[in-house]
């Protein structure tokens, strides 16, 4: 996908347009993008001012023009005192920096980048990930970000398209994807734990709303979004883990849901309790509670949620 | 001359280094170095040369292709003095297809072991033999190029010449001195493929050391001279491999 | 260019085993022959 918008790869149907132009017979080059590749794909037998002044050595700036912008982009960066270091004497933190200054320095139309942070270790990971947005504010350029994570995803971005096999699932602000997920696949990706999923029978559908039920759960109505089921079928119910409580924990709404099942597993997590639930039908279940929850394997449980707060699927 | 020959090798006289002055006074001693010399940096630059220009222009099909490789670098299977005896065959005068269809086509078909043509005659059978073996090592080197690097190059706007000139290039330059250190070391003491096709003529000018270090020892039987003479071959390869090792290590790849 | 390339290909493989071919003719041909004319066709 990002290869294509590159250029790297040429589209088989459809176009390709940057800000109305079609540029889908382009050379790379000529779209004015600049790539962060996942492996960097710094070139070791240059320093990292070389590295960043390629681009522009390439497209014959003037030499006073490309230390300018050398500088300049470094400065961002805070590789200064690294400019004549090849890559192979850099940090896999500081050859990301130089990975994308050399894009920075092209002053793009917009910034791709292929999963930059797969190759860090977790502590960097979150490091570099603050420092993509800060750069992000700092340069305002749109920036098309390729990632399998969800937390850079929800974090970095102002707009998410989810792609699944090519095809879009979704696109929206992250909050709206998070809260309005338009199918199962979304749901599932946003979210850690991600979101539960029950087989459950649709009893009865009127004005929006669903009566769904299943061996653990007891008949709860929801609302329905987009395609109504049909009385008698089968569909999803999604609900989140940290939307999950006990029913000791809170007087119970009128019309909550009510979710029967034994525990299999609690983690106390210190800030919070994560408990896996085993259902009648032998689902399994994750649910987020309060740090004071204490559970004992095998120990019977009633969950509640708000049913505002489920998500029908239709199968 | 020496007093080592076959008839007393077991009881030789301390010659001292005499046996070494004698090789340094022999004129054909210094004919042969320069001959190795010149022989061993003219075919290690022309290897490498068309071999990088091969591997490179080549790489689109032997890429997708690379059986042909099997092809390419067939003639590397054959022995050198096969090798020299096969060309004695292609280019006999009478027999040898080379100047029977130079002469049918052209009319005319030049002497390749005179004297004026010898030394190109067997400096294009070295290049014709071992280019294969540059070209195998280039083709490796090229396509060990990450394909990202190239990718990144192409956003950045590298293309051509351009992009082989300061990206490609520079990434195989070790492959590249490798190359040409192995080529050089094997032309200068280049042996079998020239002493059977041409014996060291025309009149001694395809003379390369070694093959003065073998003809004194069992023709002249001058043992003390050709030993003098591989000490000081010997010693001048470690002065120049250590000169180049070292160059080469000055600038890291 | 394509085309370029494979003619190139093809010529250098000719030139680098022009012994080995040439070599393979003459050991094809009647051990009479070879004495008369070992070069030709």
């Amino acid at each position: 996908m990002l290869r294509l918008i590159a250029g790297l790869e040429t589209a088989t149907a459809g176009r390709i347009e940057i800000d109305g132009r079609d540029v889908t017979r382009f050379e790379p080059v000529d779209r004015r993008l600049a790539m962060v590749f996942q492996s960097y794909a710094l070139y070791p037998h240059m320093t990292v001012r070389g590295n960043m002044a390629f681009a522009l050595e390439t497209a014959g700036s003037p030499r006073a023009e490309i230390d300018r912008r050398v500088r300049e982009a470094a400065r961002v960066l805070k590789l200064e005192g690294l400019l004549d270091r090849r890559p192979a004497q850099l940090s896999g933190g500081q050859r990301q920096r130089v990975a994308i200054g050399r894009a920075i320095v092209r002053e793009p139309v917009a910034f791709l980048f292929d999963e930059p942070l797969s190759n860090l270790d977790a502590a960097l990971r979150i490091e570099t990930r603050q420092e993509i947005a800060r750069l992000h504010q700092q340069l305002g350029a749109t920036t098309i970000y390729v990632t399998h994570d969800q937390v850079e995803a929800m974090t970095l971005a102002d707009k998410i398209v989810v792609l699944k096999d090519g095809r879009v699932m979704q696109a929206g602000a992250p909050m709206e994807l998070y809260l309005e997920p338009a199918n199962e696949f979304v749901a599932g990706f946003l979210g850690s734990p991600s979101m539960n999923f029950l087989d459950v029978e649709v009893r009865d559908v009127r004005d929006g709303r669903a009566t769904v039920a299943n061996a653990g759960l007891a008949p709860v109505e929801v609302r329905t979004r987009g395609a109504q089921p049909t009385p008698g079928s089968r569909a999803r119910l999604g609900v989140r883990p940290q939307n999950l409580t006990v029913l000791e924990d809170v007087t119970l709404p009128p019309g909550a849901g009510l979710l029967r099942g034994t525990v299999e597993l609690s983690e106390r997590l210190g800030s919070e309790t994560v408990v896996d639930v085993v259902l009648p039908d032998r689902s399994r279940i994750v649910a987020t509670l309060s740090r004071d929850a204490v559970f004992l394997p095998g120990q019977d449980v009633t969950l509640t949620f708000i049913p505002e707060q489920a998500h029908l699927f239709v199968r | 001359m020496s007093e080592v020959g076959f008839e007393t090798l077991r009881a030789p006289q301390l010659e001292g280094f005499g046996n070494f002055a004698d090789v340094l006074r022999d004129e054909a001693f210094w004919d042969s170095l320069g001959f190795s010399l010149r022989f061993g940096t003219l075919t290690a630059v022309l290897e490498v040369a068309l071999g990088l220009f091969l591997a490179v222009f080549l790489a689109p099909i032997l890429q997708r292709h690379a059986w042909l490789l099997a092809i390419l670098t067939l003639p590397m299977m054959v022995a050198p003095a096969m090798m020299g005896l096969m060309y004695r065959l292609v280019l006999h005068e009478f027999v040898g297809p080379v100047p029977h269809y130079l002469l049918a086509w052209f009319g005319t078909s030049p002497a390749f072991l005179a004297p004026g043509n010898v030394f190109w005659t067997v400096v294009v059978i070295e290049v014709l033999q071992w280019t294969p073996f540059t070209l195998l090592l280039f083709h490796l080197a090229y396509g060990s190029i990450s394909g990202e690097i190239r990718e990144a190059a192409r956003m950045d706007g590298a293309k051509g010449w351009w992009m082989f000139r300061r990206v490609e290039f520079p990434m195989m330059l070790p492959t590249f001195g490798v190359a040409l250190a192995i080529r050089f070391i094997d032309g200068v003491r280049v042996f079998d493929n020239i002493y059977v096709l041409t014996g060291a003529g025309a009149g001694g000018s395809t003379m390369s050391l070694p093959i003065y270090i073998y003809t004194s020892f069992f023709r002249g039987g001058n043992i003390g001279a050709a030993l003098a003479a591989s000490v000081l071959f010997a010693l001048a390869s470690f002065l120049i491999l250590a000169l180049a090792w070292r160059f080469a290590q000055r600038r890291p790849a | 260019m394509t085309a370029l390339r494979w003619a190139v290909l093809i010529l250098f493989a000719f030139l680098v085993n022009a012994p080995v071919i040439a070599t393979l003719a003459t050991s094809l041909k009647p051990p009479g022959e070879i004495m008369g004319n070992p070069g030709s066709g």
